[in-house]
């Protein structure tokens, strides 16, 4: 395996400056590929060469896989960090970076494909005797989801066979409801993912998100780095995450990381990875939910327990290293919180709030990290997510992280643009979430529900 | 301008190829002879601008998408267009390869090929000028 001098970091806002940081401290040269709205970006101000590879338009620009690995070839990088989103997760694009001999810094073309197909993952995690939330199976029609319905009661969730983020899927109370929302669902899968296929499994109401980092090498090495909690969503999108789950027992905790390491050894995962899980709070139990392949936005949390950088070892790993860890090395230090703060209006159901930043001043607090592309005077463009910085705050303890996340959220001035910043003050703040007492839908149910009323 | 003008003009340049000057001006009756060798550094400096270009050598030819520049098809054509060549808005000027897909960039603008800023098997950006072009109206190079 040659050894990687060069990435070309095929991503844009916080996670590109976050795997340009990376390199930078591997002294290796980072390329940055922008689109036309993001020649002024900090990932161009920050990489050894900008190459602008299109307009503003994803589709035209980083999702455009031919001009993205054209752009690696004719600058010479021997390597493309993916990020997330975008690309991350095309294994055609895993693909055709190996076949013009660039590595690619993530997993096998295969394991994202195998992972991918939301339905095989789950038949091989069953293979593997780790439970799955009961029921789970392909509905070909309304007929078959009603029998199953009969069979196995209400509630019950759809879900797109293709995809993730909560697109195609919906929670049935009851029969009465099938009939419109299996087309809804149906509609908006094959809108998102081209594939209208739905599944449909008995719905966990009182379910936790709990998801444990694993990293392999290409020597058939993993481990895990224990798990985060993730169950603050809104519309099926993370709002804050922590590391570890104070909610788990530690024979809960040791249970869930085994399960995770089962699936990952038994593809000979390589990368850093994340196998995700429900955990049905009113029984215990967990079930296997899907499997990340790639790096994810909450991979800050981790990091700030274990001190491990997990974009330096998926580069490491990338170009051919044993892992440098082994399990018994892996220990977590204190809790982490890490809040997504995006350009949104909590105000205004959330609606974007692009803009020019005419304020920035992130707080100062050796213990308080922030992943961010943005600075005064930065335009906050229309075209993208609107995820502008995320704010990880490290404490002793849990209460000590929330008190340390409540000071630097009030010490983070932006103006120019609205934010979530007084959401997540809020949730800090709720008796609720410091008690840990919440669920996947206690935020758009309960606290927002309430925050309306 | 005649034919004997055209091969003079095409020896000085050759000969200046070869020699340390950095820049000729050169008037023979009507013929106007402007050379200026450019370090790697100026040419590209001058590439960054698409306005400085417009100033100096005309219109510019943006480069429609990211991809490795060739003037012609194969390596032993010529070149689509030279300098000097006068283009229509829909002649092909030179190609741009994306992985294996080659895709034909058009003048976009009517007039005379003035300047070229990449060179064969040379990455080029979204929006990089490749050529300049002239109109008639701004033509300095007057007709015979």
């Amino acid at each position: 395996m040659k050894k990687i001098k060069s990435v070309l970091v095929a991503n844009r806002g916080e996670i590109a400056v976050r795997v340009i940081r990376a390199c930078q401290a591997l002294g290796i040269a980072a390329i940055a590929v922008v689109s036309e709205a993001d020649r002024e970006s900090l990932p161009a101000k920050m990489a050894d060469r900008v190459l602008c590879i299109g307009p503003a338009q994803a589709t035209k620009s980083y999702l455009d896989i031919p001009t993205v690995v054209t752009a690696a070839l004719g600058a010479g990088t021997d390597a493309i960090h993916p990020g997330y989103g975008f690309l991350a997760e095309r294994p055609d694009f895993a693909e055709t970076c190996v076949k013009h001999g660039l590595i690619f810094i993530g997993p096998k073309a295969l394991h994202i494909r195998q992972m991918g197909d939301k339905l095989l993952a789950r038949e091989m995690a069953a293979a593997l005797h780790i439970p799955v939330i009961p029921g789970s199976c392909l509905v070909r029609d309304l007929q078959e989801a009603a029998s199953f319905g009969e069979k196995t009661g209400y509630p019950l969730l759809l879900k797109a066979a293709a995809g993730g983020g909560g697109r195609g899927m919906k929670i049935l109370q009851g029969p009465e409801e099938l009939k419109s929302l299996f087309n809804e669902a149906s509609a908006e899968a094959g809108a998102a993912f081209g594939d209208d296929r739905l599944y449909i499994e008995r719905y966990v109401p009182h379910a936790r998100h709990i998801e444990v980092q694993i990293l392999g090498d290409c020597h058939g090495n993993v481990i895990h780095l224990f798990e985060r909690d993730c169950s603050l969503q809104r519309r099926y999108q993370k709002i804050l995450e922590e590391a570890p789950a104070t909610v788990l027992t530690p024979e809960q905790r040791l249970e869930v990381c085994e399960a995770a390491l089962l699936i990952a050894r038994h593809i000979r995962y390589e990368s850093a990875g994340t196998v995700e899980f429900i955990l049905d709070q009113d029984e215990g139990r967990f079930y296997f939910l899907e499997m990340n392949t790639r790096i994810q936005v909450e991979h800050p949390v981790t990091e700030m327990i274990t001190g491990l950088d997990l974009i330096q070892e998926q580069i490491r790993i990338a170009g051919g290293q044993p892992l440098r860890y082994s399990q018994a090395d892996i220990t977590t230090e204190g809790h982490a919180i890490e809040c997504r703060i995006n350009a949104e209006s909590p105000e205004r159901q959330f609606c974007p709030s692009p803009g020019r930043i005419t304020q920035w001043q992130p707080p100062k607090d050796p213990l308080v990290r922030v992943d961010s592309h943005c600075y005064e005077g930065y335009v906050v463009s229309p075209f993208y997510d609107s995820l502008l910085a995320k704010i990880i705050a490290h404490g002793k303890d849990r209460p000590e992280a929330v008190e340390r996340m409540q000071t630097a959220l009030s010490h983070f001035l932006i103006s120019g643009v609205e934010t979530t910043m007084p959401l997540h003050r809020r949730i800090l703040m709720d008796d609720a979430y410091r008690a840990g007492k919440i669920d996947t839908c206690w935020l758009e149910k309960v606290f927002l529900g309430n925050a309306k009323a | 301008m005649e034919s004997r003008d055209i091969s003079d003009a095409l020896s000085l340049i050759e000969w200046m190829k070869q020699s340390h000057l950095n820049a000729l001006h050169l008037r023979m009756g009507s013929l106007i002879l402007d050379l200026k060798r450019y370090a790697e550094e100026e040419r590209k400096a001058d590439m960054d601008s698409a306005e400085n270009i417009e100033r100096q050598a005309g219109k510019p030819i943006l480069s429609p998408r990211l991809g490795i520049f060739f003037r012609s098809a194969k390596s032993e054509d010529r070149p689509l267009v030279e300098i000097g060549q006068r283009v229509q808005a829909d002649d092909c000027v030179c190609f741009i390869n994306v992985l294996d897909q080659r895709y034909c960039v058009t003048a976009g603008v009517q007039g005379r090929i003035t300047e070229y800023f990449a060179q064969d098997g040379q990455l080029v950006e979204f929006k990089q000028p490749i050529f300049a072009v002239k109109g008639q109206e701004s033509d300095e190079i007057k007709q015979p």
